[in-house]
């Protein structure tokens, strides 16, 4: 069974992430809220309508964006959006300004007359976006958004994600990766083996202890800067390595700050400090017993 | 949008006929497919035109050059038709655009019905840009326009009946592949199963010496007093037979080829046995059945009912298997339970 015991709610206006490793139930699950998939028990509803008894009325309200975007060949942008609005049958005479205020929106403006297969995949992944958008769903569910996307592609997608959530927009997001979630989600859930495992918002799910782990690289001995380490206040676990010492630590700015501090005091010369994995990792971790990038 | 409007609404028609068009694959077909209706009607004419100089034989090559365009056309639509259509539905699985499809308002009926029409609304394409050629046939004579369109007809039927097959094929494959592959066995067994399991059924019936129901033969030669033939004192093939398309239209294309001889082509010349007219008169045709419930029905009937209930229960089976990929609505629970 792909799903079983994944209850879970979500507010008006959040952005949710669901997050959990290839193979858990994401897709599953978004396709359900889609109106695409019924599942064998249980309920769904989208923006208070029924998924099991009003399909039709959730799919009007939902915006879908599967993992794979499917585009037509020998067609343009506006041809694609064209054809998908015509599906939904939105009036011919507004047709054209909604497809140029969706390229516009999704920042494709100069794309319009282009062949879709001849789109970057960022480009094909922004325009099944401006798709989804047609009938204005308040809704938005987007399975694995940034998967197969350059960084500057997932720096536009996350833009975007923020602007929609300023317009209002309820969104799932799922993704297997999390520090790709963790900017632009208000809440998130953990789906382990179909199963929702935890949920809720950040400061929820950390406890508010946002404890996190740093790596200090230092050209010496390590065991020198770990003996230096070991007063500051807000360390709360040490483990010298080869060239590095990963330190556990409760706050973020001023962990760092207390931390380089210490070391330049002690005569420590500090290469790099990088932050290891993030507090909603060791959420993940703590609640299905082994780390996200595994189990992926 | 008004109910007519609300009902032909199929915005996956537009969208199917505009890609196509713009593949190059598409001028690549058209080219082929008045090329071979050229050349064939050329050389159907040529034929009949080199064989006597008298006007009966003359007056009978449209029928000639009908009857081998007609072969032509209905080949070439068998072999286009499942790969049109077979591919539509399950090539939108493959490229993962059914589900968005699934997403808006259009209704799996509609994108079996879009899907179908579009492929044979290109089919149409095809036939209406072999006008011209299919022109050459009024020009000779011969054919009443009504005999024209049952056979036009009956091609068209049979495209509609294999496109249904193949849609249902599309609607359950994962992929194209298997899709085209499917429907085109479908077809041939269609096409070639009733004519072998009827020729089995008539070498029994031979061989036990009883008469099965089915055909009446009727031959152009009757008038003219050609050699018997054996299918003339034989037992009536079986209505199996009927069911294929090649028969149905065979069957047509033979009756029209025969009445033109005896109205046209012995009268005008007062017979002669020796002469190609009266050897095509002496072909014996079977076109109407003579025994059993559908007694006096034409062949081309028989084929019209059965092709049009296989392309309904083709179609209706797609739009189920298409439904049962995106929830059915179900009731609503009452309170409380």
């Amino acid at each position: 069974m792909a799903l079983s015991d994944c209850s879970f709610e979500i507010d008006t206006g959040a952005v949710f992430g669901l997050v959990g490793p290839n193979g858990a139930g994401k897709t599953t699950t978004l396709r359900i809220l889609a109106g695409l998939l019924q599942p064998t028990s249980g309920t769904a509803s989208v923006d208070g309508v029924d998924v099991l008894t009003h399909p039709q009325v959730v799919r009007e309200r939902v915006g879908w964006m599967p993992d794979f975007f499917g585009v037509y060949d020998r067609m343009t942008a506006r041809e694609y959006l064209t054809f998908y609005a015509s599906c939904y049958r939105i009036p011919r005479a507004r047709v054209a300004r909604l497809a140029e205020d969706l390229m516009d929106l999704v920042g494709l403006p100069d794309r319009m007359d282009m062949p879709v297969d001849a789109l970057s995949r960022g480009m094909k992944q922004r325009l099944c976006l401006a798709r989804a958008l047609i009938p204005d769903p308040p809704v938005l569910l987007l399975d694995e958004p940034a998967s197969g996307l350059d960084p500057r592609a997932r720096v536009e997608l996350r833009e975007l994600v923020r602007e929609l959530h300023s317009m209002g927009k309820t969104m799932v997001v799922s993704s297997h990766i999390l520090p790709e979630l963790a900017e632009m989600c208000t809440s998130f859930g953990f789906i382990d083996g179909g199963r929702m495992v935890a949920q809720g918002t950040l400061e929820e799910l950390t406890g508010g202890r946002d404890r996190s782990t740093l790596r200090v690289n230092v050209s010496g001995d390590a065991q020198a800067a770990a003996v230096a380490l070991d007063g500051v206040p807000q360390v709360v676990a040490l483990r010298p390595g080869d060239g590095c010492v990963e330190v556990d630590v409760h706050a973020g700015a001023e962990a760092t700050s207390a931390i380089l501090q210490a070391l330049l005091a002690a005569g420590v010369t500090v290469t790099a400090v990088n932050p290891v994995g993030s507090s909603l990792e060791d959420v993940f971790l703590r609640v299905t017993g082994q780390p996200l990038e595994q189990s992926a | 949008m008004n109910g007519i409007g609300s009902l032909v609404w199929n915005p996956i028609i537009a969208r199917e006929a505009r890609t196509r068009m713009r593949s190059k694959r598409t001028a690549f077909i058209l080219f082929c497919w008045l090329a071979a209706l050229g050349v064939v009607t050329i050389l159907a004419y040529a034929s009949a035109a080199n064989q006597s100089a008298s006007v009966a034989v003359l007056a009978h090559s449209g029928v000639t050059v009908f009857g081998a365009l007609v072969a032509v056309i209905v080949a070439l639509v068998l072999l286009l038709v499942p790969g049109l259509v077979a591919g539509s539905i399950a090539g939108e699985r493959e490229r993962q655009t059914l589900d968005l499809l699934l997403c808006t308002r259009v209704r799996p009926w509609r994108v079996v019905i879009g899907k179908l029409a579009a492929s044979l609304a290109f089919m149409g394409f095809l036939l209406v840009a072999s006008l011209p050629i299919l022109s050459v046939v009024a020009l000779l004579g011969g054919i009443a326009w009504g005999d024209i369109l049952i056979v036009v007809g009956l091609g068209a039927l049979t495209a509609v009946m294999i496109g249904s097959m193949s849609i249902l094929f599309s609607a359950i494959s994962k992929g194209p592949t298997g899709a085209i592959v499917c429907s085109y066995v479908a077809m041939f067994i269609l096409l070639v199963g009733p004519l072998v399991l009827g020729s089995y059924l008539l070498a029994q019936g031979f061989a036990s010496g009883v008469s099965g129901s089915g055909f009446s033969s009727s031959s152009g030669g009757g008038l003219i007093a050609g050699p018997p033939t054996v299918s003339q004192a034989s037992a009536a093939p079986p209505l199996i037979m009927a069911l294929s398309p090649g028969l149905a239209i065979g069957s047509e294309v033979a009756s029209i080829s025969s009445q033109n001889c005896a109205t046209g082509g012995f009268t005008t010349i007062g017979g002669g046995f020796s002469s190609p007219a009266v050897y095509n008169c002496g072909v014996v045709t079977f076109d109407r059945i003579d025994s059993g419930p559908l007694n006096g029905w034409h062949i081309w009937q028989v084929f019209t009912v059965f092709a049009i209930a296989l392309s309904a229960l083709c179609i209706g089976l797609a739009i189920v298997a298409l439904r049962g990929r995106v929830p059915w609505p179900r009731r609503a629970q009452p309170e409380g339970t």
